[in-house]
């Protein structure tokens, strides 16, 4: 299946940076950690490994096809992946790189189960982001109320009818 | 988000800023353009996509733009809500800072009940779970087959408490902080004695009694014994009644 993921070496996994005292000091000089991150790096290539190199695709594929709530079950699954993976690199993912990992698990997982028979709308993922994000707020220890029904005022029609318009390709926005 | 991300308390202002990262991303790819869409209307209220829109070439820009005004009040109630808890002011409101990632994943309104407890106790999620916990002992040894078969939640349970043990994900610092499932499986793992417990202190006498299954088993055991009991009775009387009628026609008086 054709993944964001799909791994291509058995090269060794990129070391995380060590010391978050440096990462800080980066941050505070207003460097903005881009996709090249060894930590960030290092958690995808979790990822990938996780994914296609331990089964974890094969059973994502079983548990979405018995699934009766598939969007739930990829949002955990998705939440969960990208959660271990941040364990992994211990926390060393530059805060503005989260929401893309955790955007790169979740397109991956949907992936696996769209190879998989799973058919999925744009909002289905939407929806599935949208958990994701409200799991992480709350597990934050923020109140997530304000935000849940704030989101949910965004109807899939119109995330339906966002995804439809033509983007071209490989697109960079500033 | 993770273990260490919940001691590491994390920068929302740059979570949230990280989302121009992923709709840089937007590709070809249908499922990735849902999800930096979706990125950026529940991120920033829309306001993201209006970039999308300026951004691009032709007659991209005029639709996104129309549908993006049509957000209206959702994404004015999306950024206050950001802005909210951006600033703080949702720290520890009603309920929100309680018990953190179980209310938070039901926040999210997951039918399937936060991955963390469903799938370690097995409810059809079992085999999944395993192998996202597995990975991390895999990644530097070789890869684990056959995880989580996901029909048991008692062998998942015993999948994910094992494999992490297997590598210790030493490629990647060795992280040794358990994840939110082999946390939950330990949780039922320690009730478990207490349960125990409490079935000693009912006796096997009384909580036999209370199954559905026990009366109705008992009653018929019951009645079995007491027909037997009348049987053998009968037999007894029949012998007694014989034996006199032989002895009666043995012995029959001459006078």
């Amino acid at each position: 299946m054709a993944g964001l993921l799909r791994p291509q070496q058995k090269e060794p996994m990129p070391e995380p940076p060590q010391g978050g005292v440096e990462d800080d000091m980066e941050e505070d000089m207003g460097e903005e950690a881009d996709e090249s991150n060894p930590a960030f790096v290092a958690a995808v290539e979790f990822v990938k490994a996780a994914l296609y190199e331990s089964g974890a695709s094969d059973q994502v594929n079983e548990v979405v096809k018995k699934s009766q709530s598939p969007v739930d079950d990829l949002a955990n699954m998705a939440y969960e992946l990208t959660s271990i993976a941040d364990e992994k690199t211990e926390g060393q993912v530059p805060d503005e790189l989260l929401v893309l990992l955790a955007s790169t698990v979740l397109a991956e997982v949907a992936e696996i189960a769209e190879a998989s028979g799973v058919k999925l709308e744009p909002a289905d993922v939407a929806s599935a982001l949208k958990m994701m994000i409200l799991r992480f707020v709350g597990e934050q220890g923020y109140d997530t109320r304000e935000l849940h029904a704030a989101m949910n005022q965004v109807s899939p029609d119109q995330i339906n009818q966002l995804v439809a318009q033509d983007v071209p390709e490989e697109q960079e926005f500033v | 988000m993770s273990k260490v991300v919940k001691s590491v308390k994390r920068a929302f202002k740059k979570v949230v800023k990280g989302v121009k990262k992923v709709v840089k991303k937007i590709s070809s790819s249908k499922i990735f353009k849902a999800i930096g869409i979706a990125a950026a209307v529940y991120f920033t209220g829309g306001a993201a996509l209006g970039a999308i829109g300026g951004a691009s070439a032709g007659g991209l820009s005029g639709a996104i733009s129309g549908a993006a005004a049509g957000l209206g009040n959702a994404a004015a109630g999306i950024s206050g809500a950001w802005t909210a808890i951006t600033s703080g002011a949702g720290l520890g409101a009603a309920g929100g800072s309680l018990a953190g990632g179980l209310s938070g994943a039901m926040a999210a309104g997951s039918g399937a009940a936060g991955m963390s407890v469903g799938a370690a106790l097995g409810a059809g999620y079992g085999g999944t779970a395993a192998g996202l916990a597995a990975p991390g002992g895999a990644m530097s040894a070789a890869p684990s087959v056959g995880i989580g078969a996901g029909a048991s939640g008692t062998n998942t349970a015993a999948m994910s408490l094992t494999a992490p043990t297997t590598g210790g994900g030493a490629a990647l610092g060795g992280a040794t902080a358990p994840t939110a499932l082999e946390s939950a499986v330990k949780m039922v793992a320690n009730k478990a004695p207490e349960l125990l417990k409490e079935e000693a202190k009912t006796g096997i006498l009384s909580s036999a009694l209370k199954s559905p299954y026990t009366v109705p088993m008992a009653m018929q055991i019951g009645g079995q014994m007491l027909a037997a009991r009348g049987q053998e009775k009968e037999e007894e009387q029949t012998r007694e009644e014989y034996n006199r009628n032989i002895a009666n026609a043995k012995y029959v008086s001459r006078y």
